[in-house]
Order: structure tokens, then C-alpha cells, then sequence
């Protein structure tokens, strides 16, 4: 009973948490999309100039 | 009788919106904590990169290009690789590594680049001027000569080694940067966020409290699914971070940096998974805490 009780509160806590963390994984996960490419494209040239092979 | 007691114990629609946006805006503010204090450590965190950089694999790589580069010239100018090979101890390498993150860490902490370090290598020197084969192979005087070529062509490597990135790039790079802004007082302020956005957290954390009107199930609930969101979104910032595959860029450029980069992600990781699980920790802790105030509050 109490492990059933812990359960349901652990699974409604984690769906809140879930649905908390959605925004933010959309949004970030939208400016990956956008600029992500861009981002790493940059940071791989950036490299490839300033370090000596 | 079920429905009246829930009613009861549970905040209005409004309060509970509210709530709910309270710790939105708590699980940015803790994910920009925890990204900020590790981008600082990043930056900033001496010991971190004296790890990275003493670290046996980085070391066992330096002394091999070292070496390769030391019997090259020994063909070259015929002298003892060996003899020179034991100038060139791992407490030297250690000490031009430490000198490469003091490199750095003045570069963090004033905004400002310092001379890369230099190895004199006056004992490589020496020790040629001893070699009988080495002066018996130089024509015409050229004994000195040829000594400071091969020890500028080490001290050369072992730079590179130690500090393999483009000096007076990085140098215009900084100087560019610190013509249009104060870097030094950027970096001093970007020392200071983490501490400031911790401070956003519990001014968040207190808000919770306020607004959940002494109902221990509903703030904790709330301060779980807060902490909760954040430990997802860093579990997935280390995972997407893994993806990047920073050190495989690196390794394109060069192989040593690389390494290091691949040890500094390594860590990196490990940090984050212990953040992650801490995070995680302190969710379930508040869900199942709360559980026990909910069922008293119903019995009230």
C-alpha cells in the first residue's frame, strides 16, 4: 500500500518534472535546428585555425 | 467525501498556473546554474586543466613526438639521441605543461595574453657541447651553430607540444576583442553569474513556498518537478554534448589536442552524470517526502 502510494507520487512528481523540462527541450531543441550546424561549422573552423596540426 | 478532501488540499487553478510557471522559471534558472558553473570550472578551474594537462596519456604522447623529433636531428647532426633524451625529463614536460595553464589562467582570469612559455633548453646545450661525436661531426666551427639549431628545433617541438595552438592569432583574436570590450571586468562579471542566478534559485525556491500556501505536498511536489526538469535537461545537455564529438574536431586539427579535449570531455561527462543522479536524487527525495505531509494534511 505505501509502496503503491510512493509509486503514484514518484510518477506524478516525474510527469510534472517532464512537463516542466518540454518548454525548454522544444525551445532549445528548435535553436539546435536553427543554429546548431552553423554553431558547430564555426567552432570546427575556429579550430582548425588556431590549432597547429 | 474523496473529492471534497482533494478540492481542499489543492491550490486554486490560478495558484497552481502560477506555480507552475514559478518553477518553469526555476528550472531555467537552475540549468543556467549548473551550465554556468560548469562552463566556469571550464574556464577557469586551475586544477582541472593542470589534470588534463599532466595527465599520463598527454605526457606518454608529448615525450613520443619528442622523441621522434630528437632522433630526426640525432641523424641529422649525429649526436647521442640518448644523452639529449635524459635533458628532457617528464618533470620538464610536467613544469612547460603547468606553464601552459598559467598561460591560460592569466588569459581567464586578466583578459589579457602573456608570452607563451619558452624553454630555454641550456642543458640540451650543454650536454651536446660534451658529446665528443656530435663535435667530431661538425665542419669548420659550425659546433655552436649547429647546437643552437637543434636546441631551438626541440625547444620549438616541445612548445608546440605543450601549447599547440597559434600564438599571434589568439593574440590578435584577444587584442580585437579587448579594443571593443572591457574583458577583464566580462570576466569578473561571468565569474559572478553562477553566484547570481544561484541567488535567482532561491528567491524562486521561496516564491514556491509562499505561493503553495503552507501545503508541504503541493511545494514539494513543485520544488521536485522543478529540479526534476532541470536533472532531464542536463541529462540531455551531456548527452547532446557527447554527440558533438568536440574531440574528434579537435583531433582533425591536431591529434594531441584532441586528447586533452577528449580528457576534458571525459570529465566533463562524469560531472555532469553526478550532477544529473544528484539532481535526480533530490526530486525523488521531494516527491516522496511530500507523499507523507499529503496523506496527514488529508487526515487534518
Amino acid at each position: 500500500m505505501n509502496t503503491e502510494r510512493g509509486q503514484h507520487s514518484l510518477g506524478r512528481g516525474w510527469l510534472l518534472a517532464l512537463s516542466l523540462a518540454l518548454p525548454v527541450m522544444l525551445l532549445l531543441g528548435f535553436a539546435v535546428l536553427r543554429w546548431g550546424k552553423l554553431f558547430l561549422n564555426l567552432i570546427h573552423v575556429l579550430m582548425k585555425l588556431v590549432v597547429i596540426a | 467525501m474523496k473529492g471534497k478532501h482533494e478540492k481542499a488540499g489543492s491550490p486554486a487553478a490560478v495558484v497552481r498556473a502560477s506555480l507552475w510557471m514559478v518553477s518553469l522559471l526555476l528550472v531555467i534558472v537552475l540549468l543556467g546554474t549548473l551550465l554556468g558553473g560548469i562552463v566556469l570550472q571550464l574556464i577557469s578551474d586551475q586544477r582541472l586543466h593542470e589534470r588534463v594537462a599532466t595527465d599520463a596519456e598527454v605526457l606518454q604522447e608529448q615525450e613520443a613526438r619528442l622523441e621522434k623529433t630528437i632522433d630526426r636531428l640525432a641523424e641529422e647532426y649525429s649526436f647521442d639521441a640518448r644523452r639529449v633524451r635524459e635533458e628532457l625529463s617528464r618533470d620538464t614536460l610536467i613544469s612547460m605543461n603547468q606553464q601552459a595553464v598559467n598561460w591560460w589562467m592569466n588569459l581567464a582570469r586578466s583578459g589579457k595574453a602573456a608570452e607563451i612559455p619558452q624553454w630555454d633548453g641550456d642543458q640540451i646545450w650543454n650536454a651536446l657541447m660534451e658529446d665528443e661525436a656530435f663535435l667530431a661531426a661538425q665542419e669548420g666551427g659550425l659546433a655552436r651553430k649547429n647546437a643552437s639549431d637543434v636546441v631551438y628545433a626541440i625547444s620549438n617541438t616541445l612548445t608546440r607540444q605543450v601549447f599547440p595552438l597559434r600564438e599571434e592569432l589568439l593574440t590578435e583574436g584577444i587584442d580585437f576583442l579587448g579594443r571593443r570590450i572591457d574583458l577583464g571586468s566580462v570576466l569578473l562579471d561571468l565569474r559572478k553569474l553562477p553566484l547570481l542566478l544561484g541567488i535567482c534559485s532561491l528567491a524562486l525556491i521561496g516564491l514556491i513556498v509562499l505561493l503553495s500556501g503552507g501545503r508541504r505536498a503541493v511545494r514539494n511536489r513543485f520544488l521536485g518537478g522543478a529540479v526534476g526538469g532541470a536533472g532531464i535537461l542536463l541529462a540531455l545537455g551531456v548527452a547532446a554534448f557527447r554527440l558533438i564529438n568536440l574531440s574528434g574536431m579537435a583531433g582533425e586539427a591536431s591529434r594531441r589536442f584532441g586528447l586533452q579535449i577528449r580528457i576534458l570531455e571525459r570529465m566533463v561527462t562524469i560531472e555532469g552524470l553526478v550532477l544529473v543522479a544528484l539532481l535526480a536524487g533530490a526530486a525523488c527525495f521531494c516527491f516522496l517526502s511530500g507523499r507523507g505531509r499529503e496523506k496527514d494534511g488529508r487526515h487534518a
